[in-house]
């Protein structure tokens, strides 16, 4: 049978104002990454965008933290998403997951500057993982 | 017939004699007769002729211009001057210049044997001049059918080699589509089963995720071959735990083994060192292809796994790392060892009709292993189990280097580097946009380790400035 898998220890809040961006096309797998992230982060709080145009909508209204996107989207793609979020504020952790794995993109996230690329179907615990990477360098919200 | 004869000559007389002559040698003729090169123009223009038998002095002209005025027409006719008084020098000046045959005036008895000698010979080279034509045309005929030919095998290859690439394509894109809906479904898996569900329900979730995973397995190989074929399967260097690596492709596939009641044996080498530079996925990719296909093709008996360092016969001073895969299964007939590598392939008895699979892990294995420096080769007897072993660099990770999971690097993020395949670590077709990525992220110390001679070479020839 299948390895054991750790069970996900809920961290309790450090901070009220941790909040996470996800921009995923797919319905059941932004609800899931929801899901997960606010039972390992109970204190978090998700947005969730259905594209790349919605995801920079909602960083500028939300300035979260951490974001977390897919590559490819309608409307507006996870790339051109990170760009415009990487132009409007410099220390805005990324995160990319997507089902392509083209090595093309190891140029542009490289230009972009990305916390994490997760190949789909991606491990929670791994996602789980980088996020909470990302909360220790976050500093404290004043 | 009679023979039409051109007779450039200003005196009748001469002509009518030069005429007599050669009837009286037994040739049926018909003649004109010119003496101005006007005339002779226009008679030249008129013919045709079968001989031209010419005077050598000539008012306004001589008989070498007349052979001249001839051969600009480009006609071959017998030409043969008639004289009285001219040197030897004349005379072989007129030979050179083509004429046939050079009589004196007097000595007509020469006449008509020379004139059908000549009609002969310019019969003759008529004949040859045919013949070459002929033969020019059948090998002009000859290639330009080979060229259409070769057209039209080109158009078919194109066509083949563009349904390929579609076909390789839509495989590539139908398996970048799957990949999403499986995130969900062994996602909410994964997340169910982080609260401990009870008994029953876990073993049926944790088969759920089983049927989930082989599938992600067979997308991934699929997805990997339409790759290998298009030649851009990627690979991403960075340094980590080999023994983690190792294990944790064993463990799976152990459990595996114990539900078919065979023995799983884990042999790592004590010295193996800590940290290695390499493709961690596509190390753990080989690793479970090659035990996954011992489990799966061993019905009693063992699967033996060890991993342990050796000294590269190619590189003096450096060393390999040495993989192999024991199984005590259906063994592989000497006749197939070589094509199981090869795609879509599957040693067709009656003990593998039932077994699932693609036929591609081998193939793609193969390409992992060559492209990460090393070789995969297999050794069995039929019915009594196989050993693959295959060989990658090793090659320890520097402990200054930063790469996949830590975050240290100059701009603190971390971008593992990735290689497109066809890339040949041992050569030196690194792709230049790879190398410039990886100096821009000062990851040029990944690469470098990797093969230090070679790839820092190319290194400081891709991009010299940006190695910050």
């Amino acid at each position: 049978m299948q390895v054991m898998k750790p069970a996900v220890e809920a961290i309790p809040p450090s901070s009220d104002a941790i909040s996470l961006l996800v921009a995923e096309d797919d319905m059941t797998v932004r609800i899931l990454l929801k899901a997960i992230i606010n039972k390992k982060f109970p204190g978090a709080t998700v947005h969730l965008a259905e594209n790349g145009r919605a995801g920079v909508d909602l960083f500028k209204l939300h300035q979260p933290e951490i974001v977390i996107t897919d590559i490819s989207m309608p409307v507006m793609d996870g790339i051109q998403m990170a760009r415009e979020i990487r132009a409007l504020r410099a220390a805005a952790k990324i995160i990319v997951i997507s089902a392509c794995d083209e090595a093309h993109y190891c140029e542009i996230f490289g230009q972009i500057g990305i916390e994490d690329f997760i190949v789909k179907p991606i491990m929670l615990v791994r996602l789980l993982a980088v996020i909470e990477k990302c909360l220790d360098e976050v500093p404290p919200a004043s | 017939m009679s023979l039409r004869l051109l007779i450039i000559e200003d005196s009748l007389d001469d002509a009518l004699l030069l005429a007599r002559e050669l009837r009286n040698g037994g040739i049926d003729l018909a003649f004109e007769r010119v003496e101005t090169p006007d005339e002779l123009a226009a008679a030249l223009d008129a013919g045709p002729w079968d001989a031209v038998i010419s005077d050598f002095h000539l008012p306004g002209f001589d008989g070498l211009d007349a052979l001249r005025m001839m051969q600009a027409k480009g006609l071959d006719l017998p030409f043969i001057l008639v004289s009285g008084v001219i040197g030897e020098e004349m005379a072989v000046e007129a030979m050179k210049a083509g004429a046939h045959d050079f009589i004196l005036k007097g000595k007509y008895s020469r006449l008509a044997p020379a004139l059908e000698r000549e009609l002969r010979e310019a019969a003759a080279r008529r004949e040859h001049r045919k013949a070459e034509a002929e033969l020019e045309r059948y090998r002009k005929h000859l290639e330009e059918l080979v060229r259409e030919r070769t057209a039209v095998l080109e158009r078919a290859k194109d066509a083949a080699e563009a349904a390929n690439r579609a076909k390789s394509e839509f495989l590539a894109n139908m398996s970048h589509e799957m990949r999403t809906p499986l995130t969900g479904v062994m996602g909410i898996i994964d997340f169910l089963l982080m609260d401990y569900p009870p008994g029953e329900q876990r073993s049926f979730l944790e088969m759920a995720y089983a049927s989930a995973d082989s599938l992600r397995r067979l997308i991934d190989d699929v997805l990997d071959f339409s790759r290998l074929a298009a030649g851009k399967m990627s690979f991403r260097l960075g340094s980590f735990a080999l023994r983690d690596c190792i294990c944790s492709a064993a463990e799976v596939l152990a459990l595996e083994a114990g539900r078919k009641g065979l023995r799983f044996a884990l042999e790592v080498s004590e010295d193996l060192p800590e940290r290695v530079v390499s493709d961690e996925g596509r190390l753990r990719q080989v690793l479970v292809n090659l035990i996954g296909n011992a489990v799966k093709f061993t019905e009693e008996g063992e699967i033996h796994v060890a991993v342990r360092r050796v000294p590269d016969p190619a590189r003096p001073g450096q060393e390999l790392l040495l993989c192999s895969v024991r199984d005590t299964g259906i063994g592989i007939p000497a006749d197939h060892q070589e094509k199981i590598f090869e795609k879509f392939t599957q040693v067709k008895t009656a003990a593998t009709m039932n077994s699932p699979g693609c036929g591609l892990g081998l193939a793609i294995s193969r390409q992992i292993v060559e492209t990460l420096g090393g070789k995969i080769w297999v050794e069995s007897r039929n019915g009594e189990g196989s050993t693959f072993t295959f060989t990658l660099f090793l090659d320890e990770a520097n402990p200054a280097c930063h790469c996949k999971g830590d975050k240290e690097t100059a701009d603190g993020r971390c971008n593992p580097p990735m290689l497109a395949s066809g890339t040949r670590l041992r050569g030196l077709e690194v792709l230049e946009s790879m190398v410039a990525a990886m100096a821009r992220t000062a990851r040029a110390d990944v690469l470098v380790s990797f093969d230090r001679r070679l790839i820092a070479a190319e290194t400081s020839a891709a991009n010299p400035a940006s190695v910050h």
